[in-house]
């Protein structure tokens, strides 16, 4: 059963002149993970800092509901953050671009006194750590000082830092910002694994692949507003580009098949695009598409390199929702500033 | 508890994980302490070196030197005044001595000696002025009670003289009755003199008449005679011519004639005789003896007249006498009541010893504890100094770890409020602080003086509230500025400022009035003066309730402004949190990582380098960076700028490759870390 435990009811925040959140309404369903994508000055830390209290908002509410407060609130109503803010800090478990520990403690003695801090006894603090430290693979780097740790290494112990008190939900400010791509998908499995034992996470990231990769549902946020919201497919769907068939032949000579899909009127071409090595053809059709480029290689004893079927992406979706490429983008951010 | 606990702990690891830290801020004030120690465990006279000039040394001037030199102090004689100055200021020597030319102890001379001080070491200074103030009064005591001994003397001697002549004086009053019967009997004697004198009984006048008399007729009687003798003349002559016309013969003429001649010349002898009789003046020596004799008479009549008058004027002087005698008998007799008065009053002089009359008081300075060495009166002071530094330090320093560490956001997510943190760090610096207290009290107590003060349990009571105060005055350092730098130097100034406003460097007393009412109530004097107190004088707790009330007034006030800091940093982390992640102008962030396109993409404004080249893309930037010279490289990155950092964020828009790349400054680490993001 789905059901939200986080609700943003009109948010608006603003930083003199500067309006950085934008009317928001938006839900977080307990178990997913959430992503919130934008380019950097989005508003997206000023968005995650705002669920969580940091900051109040102007106008609006954000609103908070888990299980585990029911014996606090038996009509299990939603509570604002603002108001309940020691058991957000109870609640929830935050992880910011920057990684909070102490540098001259080890990763054992860190989440000791954070632990400690959120007034967690000694025996679920040395539970927890175990747990965390081996779902962290930090298990034997545990007595090493957290300075000395590599950047994946320090990134891993911030989250364990930030589930050490067993947060129903994650907070990941850029999760991935700094890490190479390698540790960027070890960090993307970990984060599945985190949200696999019940934690919702909710995270924000200007990586359009981690989102689609991570993400339940995902959020873009574009100038302060959310501009759409949904599953990684339902944005895509929005998209206009039809999906594409990008073909290499050892001969790299297309104008035949090109003659000969113009001349097809079974299957409907949007564009046709010879790149040379590749040919790039864009269908609404992509099975049907997809068969008579094969018969017809098959037929015509060509050498088959490569044939894939490439759909529309975030970027293209982001690109389509905000209504400008990515340069144009950042132009119009420059002229919001 | 626990929680409080767990932060003491993390606090202590990461001071002594700061290896620098640890070291400067345990070992310092120890090290400190040893070597104020060792340098001030003793009891000699400061050492003190004098300088003394004089145009010529005499035995005053000497027995000044010889005082100074038997006191310890390096005295050293200069030739001219202004060398001895000279040295002063060359710092060979503490102060200079000037006698007075012809110094010597004379009636009316004022004797002034010159003593020159360095006051620029202040404190030096007037300890030097007190000391040698102290000797020369000494010695001018000295001389003193020499001239007092000679006074004494003298008047001892005077005493007895008065004694003795107070008999005289007796004698005195007794010969004024014996000049009283002598006087009687001279009236007597002057009575009975017969000074009466008639000079008619002397018949004189007629005795003059008388011899007029018979002068005139002794004339007239000449008179005829040598008429008679005339016409004798006349007839020898007569004869004479006659006796030519005698015929008597020549011889016989001769012979009558001669003979007439010579009856002629005895007239003429007789006449002359009778002319001298006539002509002498026998009859005016007996006129002129008349005359003598009747103004003698005069005169003796005169002189009996002034005798008589002169009887009368001495009996009228005798009476004067008299008068005069009976008026020296009372004078004596006061002299003698005066004298007996003055014997009674020397005599009423109790004190007669030289010595007591000079310092009929004396000082006898006394210390109020036992002194031991001149460190025992340093330790109070030097403990709060201590103490005062160290906590402002350690703790500023303790919060600004806290503050500038990245853990500082995480403790902000936790459910612990801010007064336990601030509880945390105050319990580190306190427990630190006290531990550190205990050892420097062993040291001083158990290693110099060899014995601890019997208040240690108030003393240790006191200390703990002189942390406390000390330790919130640098943790509200701590939260009010942002880099140690500016803490520490913060720390020094507000440390410093303590110690110039108390009476350790200056004393209190030099200062104007008004200044003086607000230095009482500074910590550092509040603290020192209290642990004194009871550290020195072992005083009950009751004589420094007043004092503590101060300290502990100060250090809640400092605990409530502490927490109204704590959360307005708290606050103000958060807002700049937050605004860290807004937009920044000119700032171009694609939404992926570099691609092969944005590698390859050319700039518009390619980057011009040191060496003369360019580089248009990103994988032309590495290309130019393999071989550019690390001097080059340097001139690209330095501590505020970084070239390649601003031209891949502005330029190509890879804010998050800028970001990476910002602080490095090496060359080959800047390459590799471009490159990673190529792989």
């Amino acid at each position: 059963m789905t059901y939200p435990i986080i609700k943003l009811d009109n948010i608006s925040k603003n930083f003199g002149k500067h309006i950085v959140l934008d009317s928001i309404d938006l839900e977080v369903i307990a178990g997913e993970i959430f992503g919130i994508i934008g380019m950097s000055g989005s508003g997206k830390t000023t968005l995650l800092n705002t669920m969580i209290g940091f900051i109040e908002p102007n106008e609006g509410d954000v609103l908070f509901k888990v299980d585990h407060l029911l014996e606090y609130d038996p009509n299990n109503q939603f509570r604002s953050v603002y108001k309940n803010l020691r058991d957000v800090k109870t609640t929830f478990g935050f992880a910011s671009q920057m990684p909070s520990f102490y540098g001259k403690l080890t990763c054992v003695e860190n989440l000791d006194h954070f632990g400690a801090m959120y007034g967690l006894s000694k025996e679920i603090i040395h539970s927890n750590t175990k747990i965390l430290l081996k779902l962290m693979n930090l298990y034997e780097s545990k007595d090493v000082l957290a300075k000395n740790l590599s950047g994946g290494m320090r990134k891993r112990l911030d989250i364990a830092c930030a589930l050490i008190h067993d947060p129903k939900i994650l907070i990941l400010d850029e999760p991935t910002g700094d890490l190479d791509p390698i540790m960027r998908k070890q960090m993307w499995g970990l984060i599945k694994k985190i949200n696999e034992k019940g934690t919702t996470i909710l995270l924000s990231s200007h990586f359009l692949d981690e989102v689609e990769t991570l993400c339940d549902r995902i959020a873009i946020l574009h100038t302060g507003k959310i501009v759409n919201m949904g599953s990684s497919n339902e944005l895509k769907k929005l998209h206009k580009r039809p999906d594409e068939i990008h073909l290499e032949t050892l001969s790299a000579k297309y104008d035949n098949i090109i003659k000969k899909l113009v001349s097809n009127k079974q299957v409907k071409i949007r564009e046709i695009i010879n790149k040379g090595h590749k040919l790039i053809i864009q269908t609404d059709h992509t099975e049907h598409m997809l068969h008579f480029l094969l018969h017809y290689i098959e037929s015509s004893n060509e050498h088959l390199l490569n044939i894939e079927i490439v759909k529309p992406n975030l970027e293209e979706v982001f690109e389509d929702l905000t209504g400008t490429d990515i340069l144009s983008a950042d132009q119009q951010i420059n002229r919001a500033v | 508890m626990g929680k409080i606990l767990k932060i003491i702990s993390k606090n202590f690891k990461l001071l002594f994980r700061s290896r620098t830290s640890a070291l400067i801020v345990i070992l310092g004030p120890l090290i400190i302490i040893l070597l104020v120690g060792m340098a001030f465990n003793n009891t000699s006279q400061y050492n003190l070196k004098i300088g003394v000039y004089s145009q010529n040394f005499n035995e005053l001037s000497n027995s000044f030197v010889s005082k100074l030199s038997q006191d310890n102090y390096h005295v050293t004689k200069y030739d001219t005044e202004e060398i001895c100055i000279k040295e002063i200021k060359l710092g060979n020597i503490h102060s200079c001595l000037i006698f007075p030319p012809d110094f010597e102890i004379k009636d009316g001379k004022e004797n002034i000696i010159e003593i020159h001080i360095d006051y620029s070491k202040v404190n030096l200074a007037w300890m030097i002025r007190e000391t040698l103030t102290e000797q020369v009064k000494e010695r001018a005591s000295e001389l003193t009670l020499d001239m007092t001994n000679d006074l004494v003397t003298q008047l001892k001697f005077t005493e007895e003289q008065i004694s003795g002549y107070n008999s005289k004086l007796d004698e005195l009053i007794t010969d004024k009755n014996s000049i009283d019967t002598f006087k009687g009997s001279v009236n007597e004697v002057l009575d009975g003199l017969d000074l009466n004198f008639n000079k008619g009984e002397f018949k004189v006048d007629d005795v003059k008449k008388s011899s007029s008399s018979i002068q005139t007729k002794i004339k007239n009687i000449i008179k005829n005679i040598n008429n008679s003798l005339e016409e004798a003349e006349d007839e020898i002559d007569s004869a004479i011519s006659k006796v030519g016309h005698l015929n008597i013969n020549a011889s016989d003429e001769d012979d009558v004639t001669d003979k007439l001649d010579d009856a002629l010349d005895d007239i003429n002898y007789s006449r002359i005789k009778l002319g001298e009789a006539i002509d002498s003046d026998n009859f005016e020596q007996i006129n002129t003896v008349l005359g003598d004799i009747s103004s003698k008479l005069d005169s003796v009549s005169s002189k009996l007249t002034k005798a008589g008058e002169g009887r009368t004027q001495i009996k009228t002087k005798l009476e004067s006498i008299k008068k005069l005698v009976d008026s020296s008998k009372v004078k004596i007799s006061d002299i003698k009541d005066v004298n007996s008065k003055i014997l009674n009053a020397i005599n009423g002089i109790d004190i007669g010893d030289a010595s007591t009359i000079v310092s009929p008081i004396k000082t006898d300075i006394k210390t109020v504890i036992p002194e031991k060495t001149h460190l025992n009166y340093m330790i109070p002071a030097l403990i709060v100094l201590i103490i005062m530094f160290v906590s402002i330090l350690l703790s500023s320093t303790l919060v600004l770890m806290e503050k500038n560490t990245r853990a500082f956001f995480r403790n902000f997510v936790t459910p612990t409020n801010s007064v336990t943190f601030v509880l945390g760090t105050y319990l580190t610096a306190l427990i630190m602080i006290f531990v550190q207290t205990i050892i420097i009290g062993f040291i001083y107590y158990g290693l110099f003086l060899n014995e601890f003060s019997s208040s240690i349990i108030i003393a240790s009571l006191i200390l703990v509230l002189i942390i406390s105060l000390f330790t919130l005055v640098g943790m509200l350092i701590g939260y009010l500025f942002n880099s140690e730098e500016t803490a520490t130097i913060a720390s020094i100034c507000v440390g410093s400022l303590f110690l110039f406003l108390s009476d350790i460097l200056l004393p209190l007393e030099s200062m104007p009035e008004t200044a003086r009412q607000f230095v009482q109530y500074n910590p550092f004097l509040l603290a020192s003066e209290t642990l004194k107190k009871i550290l020195l004088f072992d005083q009950p707790i009751s004589t420094v309730t007043l004092s503590l009330g101060y300290l502990a007034g100060y250090s809640i006030l400092l605990f409530i402004l502490i927490i109204a800091l704590q959360s307005f940093v708290k606050k103000s982390f958060l807002f700049h949190y937050a605004l860290k992640f807004m937009p920044r102008k000119h700032v171009r962030d694609p939404l992926v990582q570099p691609t092969k396109t944005i590698l390859d993409k050319e700039s518009a404004n390619p980057i011009q380098l040191y060496n003369g080249k360019t580089a248009m893309t990103f994988l032309g930037l590495i290309k130019e960076l393999e071989l550019m010279s690390d001097k080059d490289f340097k001139k690209h990155v330095t501590k505020k700028n970084n070239d390649f950092a601003n031209w891949i964020e502005q330029e190509l828009g890879l804010r998050s490759v800028a970001i990476a790349i910002e602080s490095i400054r090496d060359r080959k680490k800047m390459i590799k870390k471009l490159s990673d993001f190529i792989k």
